[in-house]
């Protein structure tokens, strides 16, 4: 309700100008992250609602990082997870947790649990994106 | 004195050779006086024991020492009994020996009787192992099988079987049997063992039947439609069965044992079979209760597992519509102009998912797996209650049975909700006569439902930008139901075609 000057949030804020993807088939999360992504002054890319569309959005828009759901419509996250980059900051936002498998390969993915507050999310990813 | 002795009695010369025979020996042999010193021992002896019979008669002539020996000694009629010799030498005042003299007693009746007690004994000492073993084997199948078998070995029955009824859960009960001495195949098309005549005692519990023949019996063949033996059936003779009672006094089934020859059995099989079903029925009884108290804890354990498996996935639930609730709050915060539109728009929508939610709850509070589901229609009925205002007959819906399952509900109820509520706002629902057709297919993998809005406003074209509610709609149905959603501006009202994959809806 209240309208953030978008211009001025961007300037002020670490994620200025940065891609970040969500991952995400609940529409109402989905959508509630990207609009903090936005208010943050970052661009939000996406969402995804499926692994297939998220590594779509992650070759055509070259994201910098990633907020993800574990479990998606075409399968886990684990596909898109094993493909990224180096340097790409992810986090994994989850209601049921990283499988162990997915865990193993991915230890230092930070895991947050369903429903965490967006700015919990964004500020790790800042904090990821800081140290590399 | 000798001459009239109730035994046989006999006098050899020194060198071994009988020269004199009392009357019972020479009965018994059936010799005269005058041809006892020409019989032939081969004609008396049986050639079995002759051997070791001469070697020792020799060395007793040798040593001088009183001998004794047991053997069986022909009589006149061919008859072979079985004798206690007992022979002593009769000295000279120079201590030579002037002859021998002998004793042969009959103990052919001691000699049957140390058998049947010897036979007797076996008997009862594999009555007592076959008791160890049916005591230590718990599953059913097995043991029975173990008495059949034990049976027939004992009373040399060619064959035997156990029938027994067995409860089955649906609280019938079921008759099932174990054959032994016969390949399965050879009984199995037979007809199942009736409550005849013969067999009555048995089912019964009425006692033991023991028939030397069995066709001759009076209660035999009395039956429609064999009349006797079936045909193929097993040719039985002698017949031996005996029912296997509870402690309770139940009776759980028969054993019976055949014979193709008449007069197999006697009283000890009689016995021995008494025995033996007394063991059993205890047998029965243990591994009854022992699979009973096995299948409660297995039941125990299910349900102790399927009450995890719902309160798991009841927390997985609430937690996902926490997590759901919350975004839904943030967007429609960030979305809504005014507090009233904002909660008014929440008010919905959380409205919807209380709905959804409520039409599948009986998956949690129920073990019936179909509740797990609910009805595209009544999904579809659900939604729109809520938006209807208007005279009734505003919407119309057409189309087959399909399952909506846990995952499905909420993504197509808000779907709907949110198509509603566009429709409401600015579409044909916003007229009291307004109208909706829903008329839903299955093409493939996918159902196909159309939403034709008549009735409202006319409609100029696309509007300028989308609305959230549509963006939702749009995105549940491509990432969660898998499908699609397409607009048609008709001038006439907007028409949506909705597309969902079969397995998403249902899952």
């Amino acid at each position: 309700m209240t309208t953030v000057d978008s211009s001025e949030a961007a300037v002020a804020s670490p994620l200025a100008g940065i891609k970040i993807l969500i991952v995400e088939d609940e529409p109402f999360i989905a959508f509630d992250l990207m609009m903090a992504i936005q208010d943050a002054g970052a661009i939000a890319v996406g969402p995804a609602a499926t692994v297939a569309e998220a590594i779509d959005f992650l070759h055509n828009d070259d994201p910098a990082g990633a907020i993800v759901d574990v479990h998606l419509p075409d399968g886990t996250v684990d596909a898109f997870l094993d493909i990224l980059p180096a340097g790409f900051s992810v986090v994994v936002h989850t209601g049921v947790g990283l499988p162990a498998d997915a865990r193993a390969r991915h230890p230092d993915v930070p895991v947050f649990a369903k429903p965490t507050a967006p700015s919990v999310l964004l500020a790790r990813i800042v904090e990821q994106l800081k140290r590399t | 004195m000798a001459e009239h002795l109730p035994e046989l009695a006999w006098i050899a010369s020194p060198a071994g050779k009988i020269i004199w025979g009392n009357e019972r020996w020479r009965d018994y042999i059936g010799a005269t006086r005058e041809e006892i010193s020409s019989t032939d021992w081969s004609r008396i002896h049986h050639p079995d024991y002759l051997p070791q019979v001469s070697e020792q008669w020799i060395a007793a002539l040798k040593s001088g020492e009183p001998v004794e020996m047991s053997f069986p000694l022909r009589r006149a009629d061919g008859q072979f009994n079985m004798f206690l010799t007992r022979a002593k030498p009769l000295r000279n005042a120079d201590g030579s020996i002037a002859c021998w003299f002998g004793i042969n007693t009959d103990i052919s009746a001691l000699e049957a009787a140390t058998t049947a007690a010897t036979e007797h004994r076996r008997m009862l000492e594999e009555l007592n192992q076959t008791a160890a073993v049916i005591a230590a084997e718990l599953n059913l199948d097995r043991m029975v099988q173990f008495v059949v078998d034990t049976a027939v070995r004992l009373t040399g029955a060619k064959f035997g079987a156990f029938f027994y009824q067995v409860p089955q859960p649906t609280g019938e009960e079921m008759t099932l049997y174990t054959i032994s001495g016969v390949p399965r195949e050879a009984f199995s098309s037979f007809p199942m063992v009736r409550e005849t005549a013969v067999f009555r005692p048995t089912f019964r519990g009425e006692g033991l039947v023991r028939s030397h023949d069995i066709t001759a019996d009076e209660r035999y063949g009395k039956n429609a439609p064999y009349a006797g033996i079936a045909e193929g059936h097993l040719p039985v003779r002698s017949y031996l069965s005996a029912p296997v009672v509870s402690r309770r006094g139940e009776v759980m089934g028969g054993l019976f044992f055949g014979h193709p020859e008449p007069g197999r059995f006697n009283a000890d099989h009689e016995t021995l079979l008494t025995g033996l079903a007394a063991q059993a029925a205890v047998g029965i009884d243990n591994a009854r209760l022992y699979e009973s108290a096995q299948r409660e804890i297995e039941e125990r354990k299910l349900a102790e597992e399927s009450r995890l498996i719902l309160l798991r996935e009841l927390n997985h639930r609430v937690k996902n519509l926490f997590a759901i609730t919350v975004g839904m709050v943030g967007m429609t915060a960030r979305t809504a102009t005014t507090t009233q539109q904002m909660a008014q728009t929440l008010t919905g929508r959380l409205r919807t998912l209380a709905a959804a939610h409520d039409l599948i709850r009986p998956s949690v509070a129920s073990e019936n797996q179909s509740a797990n589901h609910t009805r595209v229609d009544k999904l579809i009925t659900t939604v729109l209650a809520a938006h209807i205002s208007g005279s009734e007959g505003q919407i119309s819906l057409a189309g087959p049975d399909i399952l909506v399952g846990s995952n499905g509900v909420a993504s197509l109820a808000l779907v709907l909700h949110e198509l509603a509520t566009n429709a409401t706002k600015h579409g044909s629902l916003s007229h009291r006569e307004g109208q909706i057709a829903i008329v839903w297919r299955v093409e493939g993998e996918h159902m196909v439902l159309d939403w034709v809005e008549r009735g409202g406003p006319p409609v100029a074209g696309p509007p300028q930008r989308n609305g959230f509610g549509a963006e939702l709609a749009r995105m549940s149905a491509r990432g969660q139901l898998g499908g699609d959603i397409r607009n048609t501006w008709n001038p006439e009202g907007l028409e949506i075609t909705l597309r969902a994959s079969l397995e998403r809806l249902q899952a």
